[in-house]
């Protein structure tokens, strides 16, 4: 199968995100992202999120931050631990095996 | 049509608008914290009316009051799926979601010109005019809005 070959700058924005999240709401624990050319796709899975009513993960999109090393946009969507690996993804994300743990400087 | 719901389908109007910007990244940040904060606004006061009883009051402050009543309602809880979490739910409820629901209220543009608001321009800190379609509003986490608006979202699926 051939490999894909991923933006660096979107994964160093999806760390970024991540980082900034964890920074600000410690209840965040993991974050799911999913590798694409042209945008970040992130979820980000809280302990005290409300649960989903309709199990499927619903991205919310921010625009472009260039002066703040965001060059692309973002899809961001926050989920409850414990749903992730369920929740339907959004059209063209792909497939929870797809997405990328990311790791955080202060995990485990 | 009553007054409860004239203030709801108006409340879903809003919030559709919301949602849809939500989907365009190039459209500046204040009119999504506009459309939240008149939805929610709406969405609350049709909640808080009973029957066809009219709105007695203007306050552009239904929201925060109506979470406050949220943890002593095992109707909304259990449909939420919090129903097995009275504790839990309660703490979400205080500790997250009605403090992201303060700071979304109180985007209402009144009283003073100095005041942060996705609407009209205001005058900052520094004594210089903002504008709110030129400002990215970082008082707003990226969790804080995403978070609110998902609570918001199942609030009105189980409230239909």
């Amino acid at each position: 199968m051939p490999t894909i070959p991923l933006n660096a700058t979107i994964q160093k924005q999806a760390q970024l995100l991540a980082e900034e999240a964890r920074r600000t709401d410690p209840s965040i624990i993991k974050f799911y992202w999913f590798p694409a050319e042209n945008e970040v796709r992130l979820i980000e899975v809280a302990t005290d999120m409300q649960p989903s009513l309709d199990d499927a993960v619903q991205p919310y999109y921010f625009p472009a931050s260039p002066q703040h090393n965001m060059p692309a946009l973002s899809g961001v969507a926050l989920i409850r631990d414990g749903e992730d690996g369920k929740l339907k993804l959004p059209k063209g994300w792909g497939t929870w095996a797809e997405a990328e743990l990311l790791k955080m400087e202060d995990a485990e | 049509m009553t007054w409860r719901e004239a203030f709801r389908q108006q409340a879903l109007s809003d919030y559709a608008v919301f949602r849809h910007l939500t989907s365009q990244a190039d459209i500046p940040v204040c009119h999504r914290l506009h459309y939240l904060q008149m939805a929610t606004e709406k969405l609350a006061k049709s909640l808080l009316l009973v029957g066809s009883n009219a709105l007695d009051e203007r306050s552009h402050f239904a929201l925060v009051p109506f979470l406050r009543m949220l943890p002593s309602r095992p109707d909304i809880r259990a449909r939420l799926k919090w129903a097995d979490n009275p504790k839990q739910f309660k703490t979400y409820i205080e500790k997250k979601v009605i403090p992201w629901a303060e700071r979304i209220q109180n985007l209402v543009p009144v009283g003073d010109i100095d005041r942060l608001n996705p609407e009209y321009p205001w005058l900052n800190g520094r004594g210089e005019v903002e504008c709110p379609a030129a400002y990215g509003f970082p008082e707003f986490s990226k969790e804080e809005l995403i978070g609110f608006a998902t609570f918001i979202d199942n609030l009105i699926r189980v409230t239909g």
